[in-house]
């Protein structure tokens, strides 16, 4: 593998495990456009002197000017508040670093990623056949640096904790996902009726 | 892995979110600082006046029109033209070549040149990781990620499929196509599993490695 394809592997894994944005940046466009088409039109309207859309231009300046008399103080407080909450969840959309839930495995050949619930789905399999119950008996839930095992077991049949926590740990070894995962496995004190 | 400019999505998010938050806290100051409020209903009249009087100033077309809201159109259109790019930009990066014909695959072959297209790559891949019994679906896209061209395996797997058996079994594939085309193209690899495959009823397996085990047909 060459230091090129190393480079690009990275980019693409990180592309791949972090949130583009796109669907905020084309919401917010969307609305943009919306508002500066009907500014447009509503100047073209105001200079050919056709009546206008909605207000024109010299009335929506007017009522800019007049809002502080105009519109009494609790609606222009509670306006103002929803504006900037609405601009900090953009900002924060903006910074935050909108991690999707997925994980990274070493890169080889190839680069790899896999879904948080495909690897769950994965870990519930082996954590099922280690404990002899019934796939629908686990579930699994992936964090970014936790998985947590839940067994439930058929009644009258004790399940080997410490067995099913090294098949989990073996097979999260074999995965090489980045960050790692550190499993931990609950047995449920009561187990289920014919399974 | 496609062109989306995300530093610009994240800029122009950062930019709208900054005006709207420097917006919302002046109109809630202005009512909770009582000078504030006064410097507002002050200042909002004679700005007011002032952009009137330029609008009168400058006079054109019908009674009440002005060329500076011909000018602000003008604006609103160039700036509305700019965002729809910027959706329109969203995604993309697809490419049709994957291999194209290097110096020195011409010296082996004077007088010709070798050109693969993502298509090839599409239709052996899909068909060969397609025949897993623990994958659901598969498909294959080439982008150019920095003008490499480079693909992307997005296999859905079954539920509870390994996903490391998976990956190798991938890899296998990866390096048969490699052997057939004779360079290695950047290939990145995504297993995604799909709720409904939770609903799929229990899966009967048998002990055997799963490369033993043909695709059964489902029990009745």
């Amino acid at each position: 593998m060459t230091p090129n394809t190393t480079a690009l592997y990275r980019r693409i894994v990180r592309r791949e495990t972090h949130s583009p944005r796109s669907g905020a940046a084309t919401t917010v466009a969307v609305v943009l456009i919306l508002l500066l088409v009907w500014i447009g039109v509503e100047s073209v309207l105001a200079v050919a002197g056709v009546a206008p859309l909605l207000a024109d231009p010299r009335t929506m300046v007017a009522a800019i000017a007049s809002l502080p008399d105009s519109v009494a103080p609790p609606f222009l407080v509670t306006a103002g508040t929803v504006l900037a909450v609405l601009g900090l969840v953009l900002v924060v959309l903006a910074v935050a670093p909108g991690r999707r839930a997925r994980h990274a495995a070493s890169a080889g050949r190839t680069a790899f990623v896999a879904d948080d619930r495909a690897i769950a789905s994965s870990l519930a399999r082996i954590a099922s056949r280690t404990a002899r119950v019934d796939p629908d008996q686990v579930v699994v839930s992936i964090g970014r640096r936790r998985a947590t095992v839940d067994v439930r077991p058929t009644s009258g049949f004790p399940v080997d904790s410490a067995a099913v926590q090294t098949a989990v740990d073996a097979a999260l070894a074999s995965y090489t996902l980045s960050p790692t995962i550190h499993a931990s496995i609950r047995v449920a004190r009561e187990g289920t009726v014919g399974a | 892995m496609n062109g989306t400019n995300r530093f610009r999505n994240r800029a122009g998010l950062l930019l709208l979110g900054l005006v709207l938050l420097a917006i919302g806290g002046a109109v809630v100051a202005a009512r909770l600082v009582p000078e504030w409020a006064s410097a507002w209903a002050d200042a909002s009249g004679p700005v007011a006046d002032s952009v009137t009087g330029a609008l009168d100033a400058s006079p054109v077309g019908a009674a009440g029109g002005s060329w500076l809201l011909i000018a602000v159109a003008v604006v609103c259109a160039i700036l509305a033209s700019v965002l729809v790019v910027l959706v329109l930009r969203q995604g993309g990066g697809r490419t049709r070549t994957i291999v194209r014909g290097t110096a020195s695959m011409e010296a082996e072959s004077p007088g010709g040149g070798v050109v693969i297209e993502s298509g090839l790559a599409k239709d052996a891949l899909t068909e060969a990781i397609g025949r897993h019994p623990a994958v659901a679906s598969v498909s294959v896209t080439a982008y150019a990620v920095r003008r490499t061209p480079a693909l992307k395996i997005s296999a859905q797997a079954r539920r509870g499929a390994s996903i490391a058996e998976l990956r190798a079994f991938i890899d296998g594939v990866v390096g048969a196509w490699d052997a057939a085309v004779g360079t290695e193209t950047p290939i990145f690899i995504e297993i995604t599993s799909r709720i409904t495959s939770r609903f799929g009823g229990a899966t009967r397996t048998s002990t055997a490695e799963p490369s033993e085990v043909s695709p059964a047909p489902a029990a009745p």
